[in-house]
């Protein structure tokens, strides 16, 4: 039925770095694809370079001068003779700048077109695209032009409030406001931080829901107009709006609301014309049972192994037999989702210090091992964790019968995780894990920063000597 | 090789075609730097101001974070000499310099500006997380070590303050 005989890529720039870089390489290896890692001054050295088929250097140390560098990219894959870009996420994945200049080169884009990337990327239109397919975007508004309609709209919303940059995403770019009084400051502030970060000063308005979880769906698109979803997954424990565990299936959701989640994000990819990996992201109001759009992500997310998990579905390796003009290997039908898994995002941070980053030397180095186990990391041992980019060291993946059984096998392997030389978030999740709160599943979006860290922080001071 | 002389010249063409101003890019034994000719003979993304000193030599001796006393070595690591009692704001921890709140935007402070403890004298951001250090003290700047964009380590001086009342 395809009007192009399937093909394939034969090598490709990941343009990315640390553990997304090291999957894509993987997963090109099992392709049985050549992959070339874009490399910054300070990566020459990373697990991806050392993993790759070869590596072409794309500038200084500093995102802004080499991974942010739209042309860096291009033309580091045009000399290393690549015919394919990967974008992995953050950086410029989300970019549509990236997409079509890799189009006007004669690169394929491993992801999305262009046309859907702006569309999904900017939240007010995506808003817009929930509603035209019929999804409920919750109480909120367009793009506000002012401090004084901001606060019209936000009476009628009701507050709290989350203002939002346009341009933002994944957290970023957003402020939750509880009276009306703070509105006219932080509206000015959060404007000018929208236009220093995205280059866009729009900012729209959310009502805040304070008893929800955040639910998301898996989608995969081909080129011939066929969607399937991966099922959901929960990410609520949460610190700053960014996610800090992650599990699959989504467990306080009922039949029901599953089927609904899946059928509104199906319905907004195809309102995109989706074609790549992405998510559809939804908050799930636990007193009204309702769900409501949040956000398209328009890329591989860094919690899509809880998925792989449960499906059996490599992710990555779908993205880049899509971006090679093949049609999806599995229909709707073949999709089941089978036991539980749980994802816990390891940060080079110190805890104790208000989560400061904590760049360095690992000099020690045992992560766990087991069946079920898995560690997306591009961490080793020597390994000097640069301090110019983020401070995500390793994700432990872990697969268990149900959550109960997930959580204990989870428990078990942060248990057996060592790292020296840095500090790591190992401990707090430690605990996350074996707090009854975590484990009878009653929790939300605010539990992590308002209940279980003022706990968390007390009982560690507790248990260091004073004087 | 031939096949690095075909690489090369579709990095060209996609270079002419394109509103790019510059490229420089690596890869095997070859290296591709291209520039748009308004911007021949500029440095990339990190331009240093006029004003800024050599960059800092080793970090000076424990104390430096809460900024008392001149090394009386100073002047040999080749950074001027100065006055006693300066007060030397250093990095926290290690991390990216940047003398202004964005890129293309004016520096926070020049040799010279007086500043009061309410003001950012520049970030450090490690990990993406931008720290803006302060002052610390009402006085003049008197040194800046930092170089724009380039990693510090931590207890490196980044900005010398003459406090006011110890100004002649």
């Amino acid at each position: 039925m395809t009007a192009t005989a399937p093909r394939s890529l034969r090598r490709v720039l990941v343009a990315n770095r640390g553990e997304i870089a090291v999957r894509v390489v993987r997963a090109c290896r099992e392709e049985g694809i050549e992959a070339v890692v874009a490399v910054s001054d300070a990566d020459r050295d990373s697990l991806a370079a050392r993993t790759a088929t070869d590596v072409v250097h794309i500038g200084p140390a500093s995102p802004s001068a080499s991974y942010l560098r739209v042309e860096q990219i291009v033309s580091g894959a045009l000399l290393a003779g690549c015919d394919a870009v990967h974008p992995g996420y953050g950086f410029l994945s989300e970019r549509p700048e990236l997409a079509e200049a890799c189009g006007s080169n004669g690169l394929i884009f491993v992801g999305p077109t262009c046309d859907t990337i702006r569309r999904g990327g900017d939240k007010v239109e995506a808003r817009r695209i929930a509603r035209a397919a019929g999804v409920p975007t919750g109480a909120g508004s367009d793009a506000v032009s002012d401090a004084e309609a901001a606060t019209a709209i936000a009476r009628d919303v009701g507050f709290p409030i989350l203002l939002k940059a346009a341009a933002g995403g994944g957290g970023r770019g957003m402020v939750r406001i509880d009276h009306a009084g703070e509105l006219p400051e932080r509206f000015a502030i959060a404007s000018r931080e929208a236009a220093a970060a995205f280059g866009d000063a729009r900012l729209y308005i959310e009502r805040y829901i304070s008893n929800a979880r955040h639910v998301e769906v898996q989608l995969l698109g081909d080129r011939y107009g066929n969607i399937v979803h991966l099922g959901d997954r929960d990410c609520s424990t949460q610190r700053r709006f960014q996610k800090l565990i992650e599990e699959a299936p989504a467990t306080v959701v009922s039949p029901e609301l599953h089927e609904r989640l899946a059928d509104s994000a199906v319905a907004i990819g195809r309102q995109l014309g989706y074609v790549g990996a992405g998510t559809v992201e939804f908050l799930v109001d636990l007193d009204r049972g309702q769900l409501s759009f949040l956000e398209v992500n328009t890329r591989v997310q860094v919690e899509h192994p809880v998925t792989e998990v449960v499906t059996g579905v490599d992710i990555v390796r779908e993205q880049l037999k899509i971006a090679a003009g093949q049609p999806l290997t599995i229909s709707q039908h073949d999709v089941s989702i089978a036991g539980h898994a749980i994802e816990c995002r390891i940060n080079a941070e110190s805890v104790g210090e208000g989560f400061l980053p904590s760049p360095g030397r690992i000099t020690g180095w045992e992560p766990p091992t087991g069946e079920r186990v898995r560690v997306d990391t591009h961490g080793y041992l020597g390994y000097e964790i640069p301090p110019y980019y983020d401070s995500l060291l390793a994700k432990l993946i872990v697969g268990g019968r149900d959550r109960a059984g997930a959580i204990e096998a989870m428990s078990a392997a942060l248990s057996a995780f060592r790292i020296d030389g840095v500090q790591t978030t190992l401990h707090l999740h430690r605990a996350v894990l074996s707090n009854p709160d975590f484990r009878r599943d009653v929790i939300n979006t605010r539990w992590l920063e308002a209940t279980f860290l003022p706990q968390f922080s007390r009982a560690v001071e507790e248990a260091v000597p004073h004087g | 090789m031939s096949s690095d002389w075909e690489a090369i010249r579709r990095v060209v063409a996609a270079f002419d075609q394109s509103d790019w101003s510059e490229i420089d890019v690596r890869w095997r034994d070859v290296r591709v730097q291209l520039a748009t000719r308004a911007d021949t003979g500029a440095q990339p993304a990190t331009p240093t101001s006029a004003h800024a000193v050599p960059t800092a030599a080793p970090a000076p001796a424990p104390g430096a974070g809460t900024g008392h006393g001149v090394e009386p070595g100073a002047a040999s690591l080749g950074r001027p000499s100065l006055p006693a009692g300066a007060h030397v704001v250093a990095s926290p921890s290690p991390g990216i310099f940047w003398r202004a709140p964005e890129p293309g935007a004016p520096p926070f402070v020049e040799i010279g500006d007086t500043v009061d403890p309410s003001m950012t004298l520049c970030i450090i951001e490690v990990m993406k997380l931008m720290s803006h250090l302060k002052a610390d003290v009402t006085g003049d700047v008197v040194a800046i070590y930092g170089t724009d964009g380039f990693a510090v380590v931590k207890g490196e001086p980044l900005v010398a303050i003459v406090p006011s009342e110890m100004a002649p």
